[in-house]
């Protein structure tokens, strides 16, 4: 009997609590929160910085520093580096929120979605934003990422270019549309 | 003991002029013909007041016959209720038909679940069981109202501060009949009434949300241009996911770390 009040209880602060925060803004701001934040390039620019990313964190140039330089720079280079990777991870989140914001607008203004790609898309922002702290908390301790891993991103320059007009151009004018929507609601 | 059923007397005349306040405001501002569900829901509860109240008039309130009355009414107005956020899910949703359908099924979902675990963890036996799927239906209906805002976030569709309003006071309302329900199962008769003030002002709570968000005609909501093509998602939205797991992956390689050399 105490389990099934206390699970009652707890639904109940549970649902108070996601309805607060799913309304925290106010429906006079919901045109706002529809801008896309678009602009000229494609919504993955950040990440098509790796290369130079990576030479930074190379470990001929960590080898040169440790030999040549005082242990005073090493140190100021060890915390620059990491500012650099901070900026970087960061820089890729911003890349990411761009890129799901377009495909929710996407998503909005379609006659037809599938089920399927939403619940992924879902699944990956939870993912990626879960990472995103982690990884943000380690390299904060201290820890800097194996960037020699993240061979990846060199795919991604391959990409066609023509996708990420008809991305960015599909967002535009799924932003402008839900804008004129909601200014006239 | 007299004194607490003087302050429930007085809770419950301010909780029917709360409704006759919104009703009057529904029907002035002309949103009665927005929202005709939740109107009803309104005009349902006023009558039942007015069947309740001769009922315990004729046969007085502790009969199984009063019980039979409220209940039988209760099961109306909460079917009222689920319909009148049915409304406002459809009216907040209804334009963008892709999410709309997508929404509807995990609405239906999540509705079922809720119950279904109301259900499977509430006493059934006697005159509980009543109040157990009382609880039940006023949980599913605080779940839909979360679970649809959390999908207007989700997709940032825009709503109105009257479908706010609404929601809000669904949801507050029925969250405190699920505790009501739940403390009511072992309280003592004087505690019983202390719960039923309180979950009476709570609905007058609700009633000034609803009242003061209807009060002004609800700005009409236009259509959504018809600006996808139907393959347009289609081709679209897997090149998007993509690169959306191919960000995700980047974290991943960046997950795998070493401890920089000293």
């Amino acid at each position: 009997m105490t389990w099934t009040i206390l699970s009652f209880v707890a639904l109940v602060g549970l649902l108070l609590a996601v309805l607060a925060w799913s309304m925290r803004e106010s429906p006079e701001d919901s045109p706002a929160r529809m801008k896309l934040v678009l602009g000229t390039s494609s919504p993955l620019h950040n990440a098509l910085y790796y290369p130079q990313v990576r030479r930074t964190f190379s470990k001929e140039d960590w080898k040169y520093l440790q030999e040549r330089g005082s242990p005073k720079l090493a140190r100021r280079a060890r915390v620059e580096r990491r500012r650099v990777a901070l900026d970087y991870v960061k820089a890729i989140h911003q890349d990411f929120r761009s890129l799901l914001q377009i495909a929710r607008v996407l998503a909005a203004l379609s006659p037809k979605v599938v089920a399927g790609q939403e619940a992924e898309r879902f699944r990956l922002a939870v993912e990626f934003e879960l990472r995103y702290h982690v990884v943000r908390l380690l390299l904060l301790a201290g820890i800097s990422p194996q960037w020699q891993l993240l061979k990846i991103v060199q795919t991604v320059g391959t990409l066609s270019a023509r996708l990420d007009a008809a991305i960015l151009e599909m967002g535009e004018r799924a932003s402008q549309a839900l804008q004129e929507t909601a200014g006239a609601a | 003991m007299l004194y607490l059923l003087s302050i429930q007397n007085v809770a419950w005349v301010l909780s029917q002029t709360g409704i006759s306040v919104l009703l009057f405001f529904l029907f002035r501002s002309g949103n009665y013909k927005k929202y005709p569900l939740f109107t009803s829901y309104q005009i349902a509860n006023l009558a039942q007041a007015a069947v309740l109240l001769l009922t315990y008039r004729a046969v007085g309130r502790s009969s199984h016959e009063a019980f039979l009355a409220y209940w039988t009414t209760q099961g109306f107005v909460l079917a009222l209720r689920g319909l009148a956020v049915a409304e406002l899910c459809r009216g907040m949703l209804g334009r963008f038909t892709g999410i709309w359908t997508l929404s509807s099924r995990v609405l239906l979902v999540c509705t079922a679940g809720i119950i279904g675990y109301a259900a499977a963890v509430s006493d059934w036996r006697g005159d509980w069981a009543v109040t157990a799927a009382s609880r039940g239906l006023e949980l599913a209906v605080a779940g839909v109202v979360v679970t649809l805002f959390l999908f207007s976030h989700y997709y940032q569709v825009p709503y109105s501060r009257q479908n706010r309003a609404l929601a809000a006071g669904f949801c507050i309302y029925s969250c405190t009949v699920v505790l009501h329900n739940t403390f009511g199962n072992t309280a003592t008769p004087i505690l019983f009434i202390l719960y039923d003030i309180a979950a009476m002002l709570v609905f007058c709570v609700s009633l000034t949300i609803w009242s003061l968000a209807l009060r002004f005609p609800a700005p009409a909501q236009e259509e959504i241009p018809a600006l996808l093509a139907d393959d347009s998602y289609q081709q679209l939205s897997p090149a998007i996911n993509a690169r959306l797991r191919m960000l995700n992956d980047r974290l991943i390689s960046a997950w795998k770390v070493e401890t920089p050399q000293p």
